[in-house]
Parts: C-alpha cells; sequence; structure tokens
C-alpha cells in the first residue's frame, strides 16, 4: 500500500518484452528524483518541515516537485514560462504549490539565466527558501537508489544495458552508480535529441522538433559524462516511430523519450548477446497524441531504420547517429558527491 | 592552516611576476601537490556549522553558520584589494564567491563604481550585505547583492571591469560535508564553468580583468589553461610561497588576449 500517490506514480513497472529485453516503465519518472530530493534534504536536516523548496521549471520537473512537497508537508514555489500549460498549471495550484510565469524569449540561455535571476532574488529575501537546481544538485540522484534495486530484484543476474534519455542526467547516471557499486554489469546508453550541448551536438538542429526533456541547451553537472558507454542522438522522426512502434508491438503507451529509447534499445540488443537490455519510458504519451501518435499510419516500422555509426559527435547526422563514447578527460565531476546513503522511505 | 612538509621539496622555485605571461607562464607553473601533501594542508573541522567572528582591518565580521571563513588565501585578494594593487576605483567590480563580504566592503571603501556581491549560498549573500551597509553605509558606491550559480543570474546585458576570484577548486573529497565541499572542493569544474559563462554571455568590458588566486593544492596549472583557452592572457601579480610546505599560491591578472569578447582560441 502506497502512503501518498506520488509514490504510487513514482515506482516503476518492469515489463519483460522479449527474454533479453526489459521496459522500465514509469507514469511520471521525475517524481521519483524529487521525492528522492526532498526526502534526503530532510534527513540531513539541510531543510526543516514548512520550509519553501524553489526551483525553475516550466515542466514535469514543476508538478514532480509540487507532489514531493505535498507528500512531505513542504511548501513548493516554482519560476516557470508563461509557456507552462493548463494542465499543469492547474495541478500546481490545487497542490497549492505558487506559479511565478515570466515571459519566455527565443534564447534558452538567456531564459534559463533570467529565471535563476528571479530565484536568486526569492532567496535573498526568503531565508526559508531552499533552491532545489534539479539540474545540478546530486541530490537528484538519491531517488533513484530504490528503482536500481527493484531492477536488481526483478532481473537479479547476467549483465545489463541500461538504454534511456539522458536529460538531466540523474536517471541514467544514478542507475549506472548504484547498479555498478553492487557489483552489477552495466552498460549505459544514454540518448540525445539533435541540438543538444551535452554531448557536443549543438552544432546541429532537428528540423521536426526537439524532444522534450531529454537535451539541452545548457550544461547539467547532474551529466557524468563518464558513466556513458554509447550515445545516440535520434531525431523526432524516428522517436515517433518508435513510439508508435512500442505501443504496436507491446501496448504500452509512452512518450517520445520512451519511443527513442525502445528504438536505441532494440538496435543494441542486435549487437550484444548474454546481455538484458533495459530501456526507460519516463511518462505517458497522453502529451504527445496529437504530435506523435495521431499521425500513427503513416509512421515507418523500425525494423529497416538503422543509424550511421560515427567517430565522434563531430561526424552526427539525422535523422539517427551513434558513437561509442569516450569521456574527453578525467571529469571534475567526480569531485560531486553522490549521496550514497539515501534514507528509507518511511523516514 | 600550513605546515612544515615532512617531504623533500619537489616544486620548483615559484614564477616571479614579470617572468613569463600565456603558454609560456602555464609551462613554469608548479604541479598539483600530492593527495597527501593536500590533505595534510587542507584539514577542515565543522566550526563551518557554528557562528563565528572575524575581525579584519579593524572590521568586525560576523559569521552565521554556513559562510565561509576567510583563510591566508582570502586574505592575500583582501590585502591586494586595499593597498590598490588590484585598482577598483571608479570600476564596476564583482566579487565571484563573495562568502562573508569583505572584497566587497573593501571594493566599496576604495571607490568602485559599483559592486556586485555573488555567491550561491544565500546566507552569504544576505551577510554580505549587512557588512556592505554597517562598514562602507549608504554613501558608498551602490552594491548589488546576488545569489548567482557562478555567473547564472547574473543580470543579462551588464559588465563589469574587475573580477576577484578565488575558485575552490581541490580535486580532492576531503569531507562529506557539503558545506566544506561547497567551500572547497569543487574541483576544475567551476574554473570552466566560471570563464565559459564569462565569455559566452560577454560579462567582463573590452579591457576588463579577472583577478584569479590559485594554490597547487588545486590543478593550477589545468584552471590557468581552461583561461588561456577561453582567450584570456595570463600574467602574475604576486605569489606566496608559504614557508614549511611546497605550497605556491599564485595571484594572476586575466585579460583578454584578442581585447574582444567570445573567442574560445
Amino acid at each position: 500500500m502506497h502512503e501518498h500517490y506520488a509514490d504510487a506514480i513514482a515506482d516503476p513497472d518492469c515489463i519483460r518484452l522479449a527474454p533479453d529485453l526489459v521496459c522500465l516503465r514509469f507514469e511520471v519518472m521525475k517524481v521519483r528524483s524529487a521525492l528522492g530530493a526532498v526526502r534526503h534534504l530532510l534527513a540531513t536536516e539541510a531543510v526543516r518541515p514548512g520550509d519553501t523548496l524553489v526551483d525553475s521549471s516550466s515542466g514535469i520537473y514543476a508538478l514532480a516537485l509540487a507532489l514531493a512537497c505535498h507528500r512531505y508537508g513542504m511548501r513548493c514555489h516554482i519560476v516557470g514560462s508563461t509557456t507552462v500549460d493548463e494542465t499543469l498549471r492547474v495541478q500546481l495550484e490545487i497542490l497549492g504549490a505558487t506559479l511565478e510565469q515570466m515571459p519566455p524569449s527565443d534564447d534558452l540561455m538567456l531564459d534559463q539565466n533570467r529565471r535563476v535571476e528571479r530565484v536568486g532574488k526569492l532567496l535573498l529575501e526568503n531565508p526559508g527558501f531552499h533552491w532545489m537546481r534539479q539540474y545540478h544538485d546530486a541530490i537528484h540522484y538519491v531517488g533513484y537508489r530504490e528503482v536500481a534495486e527493484q531492477l536488481d530484484r526483478e532481473v537479479p543476474t547476467g549483465p545489463l544495458t541500461i538504454v534511456s534519455g539522458v536529460g538531466t542526467g540523474s536517471s541514467t547516471g544514478a542507475l549506472a552508480c548504484y547498479l555498478r557499486a553492487a557489483g552489477r554489469d552495466v552498460q549505459l546508453i544514454g540518448i540525445q535529441p539533435f541540438g543538444s550541448v551535452t554531448f557536443d551536438a549543438g552544432h546541429t538542429a532537428d528540423p521536426d522538433m526537439i524532444i522534450a526533456g531529454i537535451g539541452s541547451s545548457i550544461e547539467f553537472r547532474n551529466v557524468r559524462h563518464e558513466l556513458y558507454d554509447r550515445i545516440h542522438w535520434v531525431s523526432f522522426e524516428y522517436a515517433r516511430a518508435g513510439a508508435v512502434a512500442l505501443l504496436r508491438d507491446s501496448g504500452v503507451f509512452a512518450g517520445l523519450s520512451a519511443g527513442a529509447a525502445y528504438l536505441a534499445a532494440e538496435w543494441e540488443r542486435g549487437r550484444t548477446q548474454g546481455r538484458t537490455v533495459v530501456f526507460l519510458a519516463p511518462d505517458t504519451g497522453h502529451r504527445y497524441v496529437r504530435a506523435a501518435f495521431a499521425a500513427h499510419a503513416h509512421v515507418p516500422g523500425i525494423a529497416g531504420l538503422a543509424p550511421h555509426e560515427v567517430a565522434d559527435s563531430d561526424g552526427i547526422a539525422l535523422p539517427w547517429s551513434v558513437t561509442d563514447w569516450v569521456a574527453p578527460s578525467p571529469s571534475p565531476h567526480d569531485a560531486v558527491p553522490v549521496p550514497a546513503h539515501a534514507p528509507s522511505r518511511s523516514t | 592552516m600550513h605546515r612544515p612538509s615532512s617531504a623533500a621539496s619537489r616544486t620548483r622555485a615559484p614564477v616571479q611576476p614579470g617572468t613569463a605571461t600565456g603558454w609560456e607562464l602555464h609551462g613554469l607553473l608548479p604541479q598539483t601537490l600530492s593527495a597527501d601533501e593536500i590533505r595534510a594542508i587542507n584539514n577542515p573541522g565543522r566550526a563551518i556549522h557554528e557562528h563565528r567572528t572575524y575581525t579584519w582591518n579593524g572590521w568586525d565580521f560576523e559569521l552565521p553558520p554556513g559562510v565561509f571563513h576567510p583563510g591566508e588565501t582570502s586574505r592575500l585578494v583582501h590585502t591586494r584589494l586595499l593597498d590598490g594593487t588590484l585598482p577598483v576605483a571608479g570600476l564596476r567590480y564583482a566579487a565571484m564567491g563573495a562568502g562573508l563580504g569583505v572584497e566587497a566592503v573593501v571594493a566599496g571603501v576604495r571607490g568602485a563604481s559599483i559592486v556586485y556581491a555573488l555567491d550561491v549560498h544565500p546566507e552569504s549573500v544576505r551577510t554580505a550585505a549587512r557588512h556592505y551597509e554597517r562598514i562602507v553605509g549608504a554613501d558608498g558606491p551602490t552594491l548589488v547583492p546576488l545569489v548567482a550559480d557562478v555567473w547564472e543570474g547574473f543580470p543579462d546585458g551588464e559588465q563589469v571591469d574587475v573580477v576577484t576570484f578565488n575558485p575552490p577548486a581541490i580535486e580532492l573529497p576531503l569531507s562529506d560535508d557539503p558545506e566544506i565541499v561547497r567551500n572547497l572542493c569543487l574541483g576544475r569544474d567551476i574554473a570552466a564553468r566560471f570563464f565559459d559563462q564569462l565569455v559566452a554571455r560577454d560579462l567582463l568590458a573590452a579591457d576588463g580583468v579577472v583577478y584569479l588566486i590559485v594554490s597547487n593544492t588545486a590543478p593550477l596549472r589545468d584552471i590557468v589553461a581552461l583561461a588561456l583557452q577561453a582567450g584570456f592572457d595570463a600574467e602574475v601579480v604576486h605569489v606566496e610561497d608559504w614557508p614549511g610546505d611546497d605550497v605556491q599560491t599564485y595571484l594572476f591578472a586575466l585579460r583578454r588576449s584578442d581585447g574582444r569578447p567570445g573567442g574560445k582560441g
């Protein structure tokens, strides 16, 4: 029995699609991260019940943090964009979170800076506010420890290949860290959209649309490059093909990130023997009905799709590229401690 | 803080001001000390979680829990701001990592045209602002207190002429305490972000200068290399060869080598 709705939607389902292929399906994956982070802050007395947690977000992290605050008796303040959709805005309001909406510009880096500037002013004026920094603070790894433990139980033996969108780096990074620390042989495969700076693809662009949430226009310090073995860059068109194929093949109705992960996972299966390929489906498909699923009759199957295999990110090309990833130098992120001993959910 | 080294000295003689600039200077700088030496020199306690006081130049400062107590390296910067070695009069000045606010106070007293106090730690920014208000007062230059993640949060479209930066760039996990990690052990990453954002957002005036202070307890050569790669030239303003150990602390002046923002040569 779950003690709160947030716990229920944060827990993933392990779905075996083939003997060597597992889908780790979430309703809202970031809730798992936000719950772990808030729990860790309370357990370490970095915040007290009733304090206000603040961050800049216009997307699913805002909802995840609001739910985590609701779960643990914290206040939540979000600095977002005027582009926040009604579904999110209404939920935030009813959950008791406050939302400040700032007008967006064409420059995503300046948008982020402007929101951080606003967060900075709030922190100065309000000593009870705590800045979550979802992109940079390693406390966002903590919640995925339970996911790693669940996966370790559900797939107890053999080497694992984990395939997922990189995003802020927390889910993939944490799963690799915690499972490797437990002695598992883990190969980590990250997925990026074209145009993302995270793995040096800022020189490319997807003419259709950016797959929300898996890439970035700024550096995220929670992305630990040295953890990844291979990176796929997947276009909207191919991610859509993956999402439709995933629904058609398995019944799993998930978003574009999951579609890209399914596409890449099938390709990875063909290259490895004796490994279980686990791909993440971080959210449901509801947000993508019009953009991705409605025209399903015209979306190609994925069996005939193959990536450009390139030497490095300089050579990537649409619609799908892959490269073995070698971190260019020892990462200073090694100095960032990942909280290893997360308090249990009951504390 | 500093104690005699038991190991035979492996560090070359300090590079004096005027010896070299740019990559030639980089080649002369000492290597980072061994992990054991760094640990012996930096042995942080848990005093940061207590209320403390600090007195310097006849000024009294109150340090709430979490606000960093200046060490000898910080005092090198304070002293050289005060004696005019690092000129700020009439210039737009930014204290990167404002801490309890000594640099901001000195820049205000020395007549900077505007003073930005930046720190990722909100209580430090509030503390710096309180000290500035009490010591410099309302008749001094305007203080802009900013909670910022390096330059992220600094207002768009504004520039500064002078920046001081004492990065907490040790790359050893000297402590599990996040307050100590934040103040000492963020590695070269924080310097990389500092230079990347400064250049990408064109935050330094064309004839501006960054005063960077780094010791060989941190990846000194790599941090200077990051500055050079970001389009800055480097010269030594001051070097401190601490007695009794192999630590060398360098105060660099970094200026744009091309006189133009944005180059990452």
